[in-house]
């Protein structure tokens, strides 16, 4: 029907792993990828934030296990965020690359194609007395694929190699030489050229590619301290104040009427209106997701409409409809018991 | 316009497609998609076997935080189905669950049929014939059975 709708079917039958990894990265709600997953800390089904705090506001039950649940027992699970954005980028790839030749993916192909030229330099360098100097590193980059268009600064490589145009080459090349010097385990100690600094052989390369990019040895913690300096003051500063619960049967109308305004929500209509659209809004806390609010109101202002354009004369349409078929219908019925229907007792 | 409602009820729609469970089928009507039209084969080994059995879903913008109204369109005798087609059934009303799909639902109502809860029934003449007067209560779902053919 919608080919913009993703889902865990899309996997080829016989991947059925990657369907189970696909269905358990969505909302059990939505049934989208999990946005902002919120686990409950008693039951640890994990949900969309907005998804479970709606449903939290009319019933303090978990959706999936019927278990006591309250906004105050969610946790925030940034692991999950994190797979779900990972998965997300490279699903269309790999779902296209499956699709495509599902018996033989090309990323193994990749790996064959790379692994004779990793032994004939590794071999290469045992000969050397495995010293990579600055001589044999440039020969190496020289010897290897020019073509590539990404590239550092040049003036990061200019110091050591003159060369700018294949040290993202070495990256690669580094990456297949680390998996094939491990595999032979010899934990040889050598000193940096660029920094001197006695490193493990088989992560010279790899070391060299941080002194070459102008890092020093720790890069990444430091970088990681500096950002969560940062982060908290630069978001901080545009947050709305956090959604507050409201006892509506104490506020006057006049009272809500105040809040809504101080919140920025439009204050108009009745009381019961403002109620409806204060609690609509507590699970949303961005101002970006106001807007949400006012195509939520334009629907959900709308049941009786829907419901009178769905009443009599689409019913009967839908039956006369479902009479047309009914000879199709009428076969063998297949034995039909579902594994796990939802609980069916009255 | 695309509410989340209606992108549910199209994913709900897809997954019907792709992978149906057994014995039932559904689709949303072709210019309305709050309104559904589904059909439910009566399960084999019970009295309904055989059975076409056609309801209608009606949802609304609150879906899936609220549960569709659902409605036999096929004359119906169950202990649990009133006389205008509309059921008593826990998951669509006080035990609904936002995780559930029309599946979900349709898996349900299939799985009453086999087994109906006489205990709270919305036919008190299927529910006491199903209690004491078994081979009528199967004659009275075979009349059922049959007039699901037309």
């Amino acid at each position: 029907m919608d080919t913009d709708i993703e889902d865990p079917t899309d996997w080829p039958a016989e991947f059925a792993h990657l369907r189970e990894t696909d269905q358990l990265l969505r909302c059990p709600i939505c049934k989208e990828y999990l946005d902002t997953a919120m686990a409950s800390a008693n039951c640890g089904h994990t949900f969309c934030s907005l998804c479970v705090r709606r449903c939290l506001s009319q019933k303090t039950q978990c959706p999936m296990c019927h278990d006591q649940l309250t906004e105050s027992d969610l946790q925030p699970s940034r692991l999950i965020d994190s797979l779900v954005k990972s998965f997300k980028q490279g699903r269309r790839q790999l779902l296209d690359t499956l699709t495509r030749n599902p018996q033989s993916p090309a990323p193994a192909q990749n790996g064959h194609r790379k692994r004779p030229r990793i032994q004939t330099r590794s071999s290469t360098r045992t000969a050397e007395g495995m010293l990579p100097t600055p001589q044999a590193t440039s020969d190496r980059l020289a010897a290897a694929d020019l073509s590539s268009d990404n590239e550092l600064p040049a003036a990061t490589d200019g110091e050591y190699l003159g060369s700018s145009p294949s040290s993202v080459q070495i990256i690669d090349d580094d990456d297949a030489t680390l998996r094939g010097s491990s595999r032979r385990a010899k934990p040889t100690m050598v000193s940096c050229p660029s920094c001197g600094a006695k490193v493990r052989e088989s992560t010279i390369n790899s070391h060299l590619n941080r002194c070459l990019a102008g890092k020093t040895t720790e890069p990444d913690s430091k970088n990681f301290l500096r950002s969560r300096r940062t982060v908290p003051l630069s978001t901080g500063a545009s947050r709305l104040p956090k959604p507050t619960k409201l006892a509506y049967k104490l506020l006057t109308e006049s009272k809500l009427r105040k809040v809504l305004k101080e919140l920025g929500i439009r204050a108009t209509g009745d009381k019961h209106q403002m109620q409806a659209r204060h609690s609509e809004w507590s699970p949303v806390s961005d101002r970006q997701l106001l807007k949400r609010l006012d195509v939520w109101e334009s629907t959900a202002s709308k049941p009786d409409a829907t419901k009178t354009l769905a009443t009599q004369r689409d019913v009967d349409r839908a039956c006369s409809q479902i009479c047309q078929h009914a000879s199709t219908a009428r076969r063998p019925v297949v034995a039909s018991i579902p594994e796990s229907p939802p609980s069916s007792q009255v | 316009m695309s509410t989340p409602t209606r992108r549910r009820l199209m994913r709900d729609f897809k997954r019907l497609q792709s992978d149906p469970p057994g014995g039932i089928s559904g689709a949303p009507c072709p210019d309305n998609i709050m309104v559904w039209n589904a059909v439910i084969f009566g399960p084999a080994d019970t009295p309904f076997e055989d059975g076409t059995f056609k309801l209608v879903l009606t949802f609304d913008e609150t879906y899936p935080n609220k549960p569709p109204t659902v409605r036999f369109a096929s004359k119906m005798f169950h202990p649990n189905v009133y006389a205008n087609g509309e059921l008593c059934l826990d998951i669509l009303q006080n035990r609904w669950s936002p995780t559930y799909d029309v599946a979900a639902i349709l898996t349900s109502i299939q799985s009453l049929l086999h087994d109906p809860n006489p205990n709270s029934p919305a036919n008190a003449e299927a529910a006491s014939l199903y209690r004491e007067n078994r081979k009528e209560y199967v004659r009275r779902v075979r009349e059922t059975v049959e007039s699901s053919w037309e």
